[in-house]
């Protein structure tokens, strides 16, 4: 089971003290968004601590991976960038083959739709109306 | 007659095309409703939920397509039955379409209100048809699996490859013979929309017309199978060269449209038969003299 949180960083404002003197920094624009906080964290299942790579999918489309090296039951993976997390897949190129169940090891924040799915799906229901229907 | 059959043929374009239509959207609207529990079934497994979403399960050899299967077994198996019985349940009321395309094959100038209630009182008639028809296909397959079973006793001491042949042929013609049967249910559906004749009397038409017209009921019932096999066929060739693991909505847009194209190609042909069956009704009709 994994969780994924995000949350805004808006950029830094206020009165600073610098090398050059104080400074005063306005906000940039109201709701202004600089960067995203994520966190992911990762459970393990079972006793057997095998290593793993964690791919983060963000937003935008970008992806970043992240080793663990499977010790502790639970493992955070910290991020900030510019776009938030929507899709963590532990294990991406299904090199655990022991694993007795790889339909958990997906979580995305977005609901994911199936569009290769739906065509196949279609088409097959309408073979079979045309064979066996009116 | 065959002036009047002809005249009546020329005037069929624009209903030839109103029935098809209708026939390849009642089809469609069935097909996403009898397909829908299995597409949720399958979004419950879980394995389309990653960056690549449904795409793993089109990879070759894909490891995650036996997971799904191997995972979501329980929920597919539960899906099958609803799809199934949505899917019998949807085929049903695909009667009333299929009598309103017979109904617009017939007459071209009627609205659509009056199509729908004819398609509507043809219902009860189509349905004791079709169960008619299905204990005779029931009954057809009986008696190839009992031919099979006595052909294979019969054949022990000959030639192995004629052992293993003779099933193949016995449900060959099964099939065929099959395919007969769905074309005399076609002759006395028209029969029904042409004639208004009750079930038992549409039935007799059609069988004095396969015994007076046997070439052509049986050249356009197999055509129209035949033409729809062909379609299915190649639209599965042309398919199978596109990658779908790539994340392209244009390639699935490109499959979609093949195989749309496909069953309206397979639609055409059995409008063009269903056309052909109200001919036969009619020809029948004036050579009696009615």
């Amino acid at each position: 089971m994994r969780e994924i949180s995000n949350a805004p960083e808006p950029s830094a404002a206020g009165v600073f003290d610098g090398p050059d003197g104080r400074q005063k920094k306005k906000p940039d624009a109201p709701h202004a968004i600089g960067q995203y906080a994520g966190r992911v964290v990762v459970y393990r299942h079972g006793t057997l601590e095998l290593p793993v790579d964690i791919e983060l999918t963000c937003e935008d489309g970008t992806r970043q991976r992240q080793h663990w090296d499977g010790h502790g039951f639970t493992h955070n993976v910290d991020y900030v960038g510019p776009s938030p997390i929507v899709t963590v897949s532990v294990d991406p190129e299904q090199r655990i083959l022991l694993d007795d169940d790889l339909s958990n090891n997906w979580v995305s924040t977005k609901t994911v739709r199936a569009p290769r799915d739906f065509e196949r799906g279609l088409y097959v229901a309408q073979l079979l109306l045309g064979a066996v229907g009116p | 007659m065959n002036q009047a059959v002809f005249s009546s043929r020329s005037g069929r374009l624009p209903t030839s095309a109103a029935a098809g239509c209708l026939l390849w959207v009642s089809r469609t609207l069935v097909g996403l409703l009898a397909s829908y529990p299995m597409l949720n079934a399958i979004d419950a497994t879980g394995i389309g939920g990653g960056p690549d979403r449904d795409a793993v399960l089109f990879q070759p050899g894909s490891l995650l397509l036996l997971e799904a299967v191997r995972v979501g077994l329980p929920w597919l198996g539960s899906a099958l039955k609803t799809a199934l019985l949505l899917g019998a349940l949807g085929a049903l009321t695909e009667l009333i379409p299929l009598a309103c395309a017979l109904d617009f094959l017939r007459d071209e100038e009627r609205p659509l209100g009056a199509r729908v209630t004819r398609g509507i009182q043809c219902f009860p008639r189509f349905l004791a048809l079709g169960a008619i028809a299905l204990l005779a296909e029931v009954a057809l397959l009986l008696g190839a699996s009992l031919l099979a079973g006595a052909l294979k006793t019969a054949l022990q001491s000959v030639d192995e490859r004629a052992l293993s042949g003779a099933p193949v042929v016995v449900f060959s013609l099964a099939l065929l013979a099959s395919l007969w049967l769905n074309g005399m249910l076609d002759l006395a559906r028209a029969g029904v929309v042409e004639r208004d004749l009750g079930a038992r009397d549409a039935l007799r038409q059609a069988l004095t017309i396969l015994r007076e017209r046997p070439f052509d009921v049986l050249s356009g019932s197999y055509a129209s199978a035949a033409a729809a096999s062909f379609a299915y066929l190649t639209a599965a060739w042309l398919v199978s060269g596109v990658d779908l693991t790539q994340p392209f909505g244009s390639r699935i847009a490109l499959c979609f449209a093949v195989h749309q194209l496909a069953v309206l190609f397979g639609v055409a042909w059995r409008v063009r038969w269903l056309g052909r069956t109200l001919d036969l009704n009619a020809e029948l009709s004036e050579s009696a003299g009615d």
